[in-house]
């Protein structure tokens, strides 16, 4: 073992020892309450989880429902990758898209024309 | 006007009321799907072409607003009168029309533009007989 390295090591145990130290010093101090300062009754672990878990949660619920609700109430769709237009088919069938024919195949009589834009 | 649909009521008012006219004037069968088109958009306009009630005789718009496509399909009757040249002058109207912003102008104006190039030529030998 090299000199540098007995350096380090007695260094690194000095300063986990005086941590520790300080700690075990500390440790009974924590445990009086200052004169002067309220002393409040211990939390309860359920009441805690409620509090910290409870009202993020509550605020969550809350603010998709704000966002969520008037959409659903105006009809929209809310799924994600929801198409935005709906399916109008004015002088079609009644029964929609639901039951589509089979498409023209390469003996086609039909014609027409095609854009995008 | 509910979500999703793309017309008000005045607008689907006037829509019918083109195609009817168109109808009327062109002895043809006019329909307007304005929708998601799935799949390749020829071949799902001719389905929906195919499943009118005389395909023949029926001229279809499919107007693909979230995928910016427009499909006109014409059965074979009405190829007698309307040529696919004549749609495709329909079909830039139309589209000068969407990149507007303006899809029931575009609608409007492409069914006038149909309706105008397929009705039948008079045939003047067959009118009334003139003095």
């Amino acid at each position: 073992m090299t000199s540098r390295t007995v350096a380090t090591v007695r260094r690194t145990t000095i300063l986990l020892g005086s941590s520790a130290a300080l700690l075990a010093l500390a440790g009974p101090a924590r445990a009086d309450v200052a004169e002067g300062w309220s002393d409040p009754a211990p939390v309860d672990g359920v009441e805690a989880l409620l509090l910290l878990g409870g009202i993020p949660l509550a605020l969550g619920l809350i603010i998709m429902a704000m966002v969520y609700v008037p959409a659903m109430v105006r009809g929209e769709r809310i799924a994600p990758n929801a198409p935005l237009v709906e399916n109008q088919w004015i002088g079609g069938p009644r029964q929609g898209t639901a039951e589509l024919a089979a498409p023209d195949g390469a003996d086609s009589q039909a014609g027409g024309a095609s854009a995008r834009w | 006007m509910p979500a999703g649909d793309p017309f008000t009521k005045s607008e689907r008012f006037a829509l019918d009321d083109a195609i009817r006219k168109a109808e009327q004037q062109s002895r043809l069968e006019f329909s307007v799907f304005v929708g998601n088109a799935e799949g390749d958009p020829r071949a799902f306009a001719t389905s929906l072409h195919n499943s009118l009630v005389v395909p023949t005789r029926s001229i279809l718009i499919m107007v693909d607003p979230t995928r910016r496509v427009l499909e006109v399909v014409t059965g074979g009757f009405v190829r007698r009168t309307l040529s696919d040249a004549e749609v495709e002058l329909a079909v830039l109207a139309m589209q000068s029309e969407f990149v507007e912003g303006e899809l029931v102008g575009g609608l409007l104006r492409g069914i006038s533009l149909l309706a105008e190039h397929a009705r039948a030529p008079e045939t003047l030998h067959a009118g009334p007989e003139q003095g």
